[in-house]
């Protein structure tokens, strides 16, 4: 086996996006952990290597493949991007069940609907409490609601991407976060980098994947968290978990409680303090909160395609759009380019030397970094 | 069947232990009992067949010590008992036998052991010939097919004169070997149960005084030995140089002199009784020999008895043997003696010329004999749920991410030690060690698994997996419950529902067991591979003694019951050796019912050992393997 998807997880590297998962016999996956049962034998560098976000990752390289173009000064904070706005969904039932506009759970019910996608790899809440993310391969609108809510746990959902493409699926939308839109468009960009014949001669993955929304993340939370959780409150009993600015706020059914945020902190995985990517620069639609407005989201749109799919479902009456005030769109950019100059400082203390950006984009994060310290 | 032929005079062809049930049903034995242990199992299956048609009992019981308590009731009340086992039976009864001789025995009762010498299908090579000494009880070693049989008819007399149970040892090449048997009379004679005397020990004087009573028995059992028919001399009268050999000992040293064609001056003293020793005999002949040679398996027992008796006596007499340590020693005793091994030791010894036989032609076309043979590493049969059930284990293991011990046990699991068990032991000692030793790495501070099958739970198992409970241990137990004790030939235990004489049985429950001593327990299929990892992943993350059973059923049972399943390899969805599978199936998984296609690149299914079982075909990352449905 070669060592750097080796070098991945035993440096506490792993996102555990679940790209590597069910590509080969070797690599399995529960829960969050992702460990390599045997060696595999194969000397050269395979599928895991170029699908992992975190053995390299050359955002201009993988910017032209996805937009066409490196990145301009303009682009470093939030990515490429045509547009950022306000959005929600119209339908009351589904802003009523989701985390906050319900817009990504409105926008690939209605790529279904209207045929632009067959399925969607989504992340369900799984069995029991909900809390507790579990990849799925959704085929309807029902499937696809089942799923709304932010889940604080990673749950490889890319590893059921791998099923569905084995599985003869040839028009897919995937919402995933930051890490797994940047695995996703490695799998693209670097799929025919490894020939093995077989089953792989029928899997077209750049080609496949027809629509990604990327959802803004700070970080997510090892599932020691469960732990800790059950200290304060009946795992079971919680419905939705909510990271307001400075708290972290657990309701149930006829309960709402606080704990405080430093300690959940915590839990936080060690793989997200090197992530610098808090809105999903990558994807066709980025979608996250509207801080302070519980009931829309943020959206950033990024590619052709995202802005199609967007204003398509926007004509049809599926979504609510407004612009974004100047200081909101301030803050996003503060709070992005923030997140990249703490994950920029922990890649030096740790070694870690997988992101490759260009100058111009190092001497803006450095410099942010030395004025906020 | 052979066994049961009422025909006196008869020469039949048996196989050893079918030779020694025959003697038992000559001597009118009225119960019979064995935990199945190889090479010992034959004896209770072919008795078993027998027992309803000749109107006795026989029964597999749960362990060897319950077998020998069990058939030492039958002899309290009067009757001829039988119990086998394997060598390593014995020590599991070793408490036992060392107070049942104290209380002595009333029907006659024979005890015959199977030894394994150079650990053929056993963890060890234990001479169990010892116990014999430690227990001061009578000993027969047969050394042809015939002797097994009579030696067994003739130990149930010996037993009910001394009152004391007898020992017939016997071993792999006599057990599992076939020969010519003149069958005897069937001794069709019914006794009726009867307890009317008291069998016990006593304590300080009175156990002393039972241990005087035993070595005077001892003494009578001598001095019948000198004159037995199992001890004789073979050979030059007056032999300057001896032999002195028993069990499998004689043949190989009898072939060993024809070979060489020693005539002059050489002689075989055969012993078939070596516990006690016939002094007077083998003295008789030590004293017209100058050098000694003992050829026995394996420890140095009858060698350790000639050389104290050739000082007692003053004898002026070269012994060579396999002591450890002696300067004498030819060799070390260790492993299975043989014709080859006779000769080298005659050559070490006595500087013969290797053996003349053995010229370059032998040793070519030896040479291409050999080269005919497959070459098969020890691996699960194809269709075995436990190479599932280990890969399901290994995996979790990994997923865990901690180093987690695996304490091993006995079963055809005990192959989790090898390469077609992923290496996955980290012990393995006796039937039901794993558990025990599993109860006891608690410094470690992690949790630690211990395995075994069904029909060792139920024998050794029970008292660790209470002592885990009560001493919260944090031990995750995993019964890989096949249905059946497959390693030995599937006998019946007290799960399966059917008795020895193939009568329906009440079954006992292995998580009724463990509920009942209040541990949480968990079933699961582990050819269902991802619950099965799923399973033992969530249960590492729990505390205190818990239990998962793997519960499928063996898979050559099972491919008795349903036939075998057609499974093909679909070639265009292979990935062969290419990034994504690298023949995981052929390499890893390593079912010996999944071949590698050299010249294709792909992987191919041997239809003559595949049972259709289809776990490989879950386990592909391709979906290449598909399984037809019957």
């Amino acid at each position: 086996m070669p060592n750097r998807i080796v070098e991945v997880l035993s440096g506490g590297l792993c996102t555990a996006c679940g790209a590597c998962v069910n590509i080969c016999p070797y690599i399995r996956n529960i829960e969050d952990r992702i460990a390599i049962i045997e060696d595999c034998n194969v000397e050269e560098e395979g599928r895991c290597y170029y699908y992992c976000p975190r053995t390299f990752l050359d955002v201009d390289e993988l910017n032209e493949f996805v937009f066409g173009r490196r990145r301009s000064e303009e682009d470093v904070i939030l990515g490429c991007h045509t547009s950022v706005l306000a959005a929600r969904a119209k339908s009351e039932a589904i802003r009523k069940n989701a985390q906050y506009g319900g817009v990504a759970s409105a926008l690939i019910a209605h790529a279904i609907e209207t045929g632009e996608i067959e399925a969607a790899v989504l992340t369900s809440g799984g069995e029991g409490n909900g809390l507790l993310p579990m990849p799925i391969v959704a085929k309807s609108k029902d499937e696809v609601l089942s799923c709304a809510k932010t889940k604080y746990f990673m749950g490889a959902s890319l590893s059921a991407l791998n099923k569905a493409l084995k599985d003869g699926f040839e028009s897919l939308g995937v919402v995933g976060t930051p890490c797994q839109v940047q695995a996703l468009r490695k799998m693209q960009a670097y799929g025919d980098a490894v020939e093995s014949g077989g089953i792989y001669e029928e899997i077209d993955v750049s080609k496949s994947i027809k629509l990604v929304i990327g959802l803004f993340c700070m970080w997510s939370l090892s599932y020691d968290f469960l732990w800790y959780l059950s200290k304060h409150v009946e795992p079971s009993a919680v419905r939705k978990l909510d990271i307001p600015v400075g708290s972290f706020l657990i309701f149930g059914e006829r309960f709402k409680k606080e704990l405080p945020l430093e300690e959940v902190k915590r839990y936080v995985r060690r793989a997200c303090d090197v992530c610098y990517d808090m809105t999903a620069e990558l994807a066709d639609i980025s979608v996250g909160a509207l801080e302070g407005v519980p009931d829309w989201n943020t959206v950033i749109l990024r590619t052709e395609r995202g802005e199609h799919i967007f204003r398509e479902a926007e004509a049809a009456g599926v979504l609510e759009v407004k612009e974004l005030e100047a200081e909101r769109l301030e803050h996003l950019r503060w709070a992005s380019l923030r997140k990249k100059a703490k994950a920029w400082r922990r890649m030096r203390e740790l070694k870690a030397e997988f992101l490759k950006i260009s100058e111009l984009e190092r001497k803006i994060v450095e410099r942010f970094r030395l004025e906020e310290e | 069947m052979l066994i049961t032929l009422d025909e006196p005079g008869r020469e039949v062809l048996l196989m050893g232990n079918e030779a020694i049930a025959r003697g038992a049903i000559e001597a009118g034995v009225a119960f019979c009992s064995a935990y199945p242990g190889t090479p010992s199992s034959e004896i209770l299956g072919v008795l078993a067949e027998a027992a309803p048609k000749l109107g006795f009992y026989a029964e597999w019981s749960t362990n060897e010590i319950v077998a020998m308590e069990a058939a030492a009731a039958a002899s309290f009340s009067g009757l001829r008992a039988l119990c086998a086992m394997k060598s390593q039976g014995l020590s599991v009864c070793a408490d036992f036998l060392t107070t049942l001789n104290l209380s002595g025995t009333k029907g006659g009762m024979v005890i015959v052991v199977c030894d394994d010498p150079a650990a053929l299908s056993s963890v060890n090579e234990i001479d169990t010939r010892s116990y014999a000494e430690i227990a001061d009880l009578p000993l027969l070693e047969p050394a042809t097919v015939q002797e097994a049989k009579d030696m067994t008819k003739f130990a149930f007399e010996l037993s009910e004169e001394l009152q004391e149970p007898c020992i017939v040892r016997s071993v792999t090449r006599i057990s599992h070997g076939r020969g010519n048997v003149r069958l005897g009379e069937i001794n069709k004679e019914r006794r009726a149960a009867q307890l009317s005397e008291r069998f016990i020990t006593g304590l300080a004087a009175s156990a002393v005084e039972r241990h005087a009573g035993l070595h005077e028995k001892l003494r009578v059992a001598a001095e019948k030995f000198e004159g037995s028919p199992f001890n004789f001399y073979y050979g030059d009268p007056d032999a300057a140089f001896l032999i002195i050999t028993s069990g499998a000992g004689w043949l190989y040293s009898k072939e060993a002199l024809q070979l060489l064609d020693l005539k002059e001056g050489f002689g075989i003293l055969k012993l078939g009784t070596t516990h006690p020793l016939p002094r007077r005999f083998v003295a008789s002949h030590l004293e017209h020999a100058a050098e000694a040679l003992v050829i026995e398996e394996t420890d140095p027992f009858i060698e350790r008895k000639v050389k104290a008796l050739a000082a007692d006596l003053g004898l002026d007499v070269r012994i060579y043997g396999r002591e450890p340590g002696s300067e004498r020693a030819f060799a070390d005793a260790v492993g299975e003696m043989s014709v080859d091994a006779v000769i080298e030791a005659l050559r070490r010894v006595k500087n013969v010329e290797k053996a003349s036989f053995r010229d370059a032609e032998y040793e070519r076309e030896a040479e291409e004999a050999l080269k005919m043979l497959p070459r098969r590493e020890i691996a699960f049969c194809p269709g075995c749920p436990h190479r599932a059930s280990l890969f399901a284990i290994k995996t979790a293991i990994k997923l865990d991410g901690r180093e987690v011990p695996v304490c091993g046990d006995i079963g055809c699991y005990t192959l989790g030690m090898f390469r077609t068990g992923f290496y996955i032991s980290s012990t393995s000692h006796c039937m039901g060690a794993g558990i025990g030793l599993a109860s006891g790495f608690r410094n470690l501070e992690k949790p630690v698994i211990a395995l075994a099958g069904d029909s060792t739970f139920f024998h050794a198992c029970i008292p660790g997996l209470i002592n885990a409970r009560y001493n919260n241990a944090n031990v995750l137990f995993i019964l890989l419950d096949n249905g059946a004790t497959a390693m030995t030939g599937f006998q019946p235990h007290p799960g399966v529902g059917t008795n020895a004489m193939g009568e329906p049985a009440p079954v006992v429950r292995l998580e009724e067991v463990c509920k009942g001593i209040g541990v949480p327990v968990r079933i699961c299929d582990p050819f269902d591979v991802d619950a099965a990892i799923k399973a033992v992943y969530e249960m590492l993350q729990q505390d205190g003694a818990r239990v998962l059973i793997f519960r499928h059923t063996c898979g050559i049972i099972e491919t008795r019951r349903r036939g075998r399943r057609k499974a093909y390899v679909v070639e265009e969805k292979c990935i062969g050796e290419g990034c994504g599978c690298n023949r995981f199936c052929s390499r890893v998984f390593n079912c010996p019912g999944i071949v590698w296609d050299k010249e294709k690149g792909k992987a191919r299914i041997d239809e003559v050992v595949c049972t259709g079982c289809g776990v490989c075909a879950k386990l592909c990352p391709a979906g290449a393997i598909v399984v037809e449905e019957t």
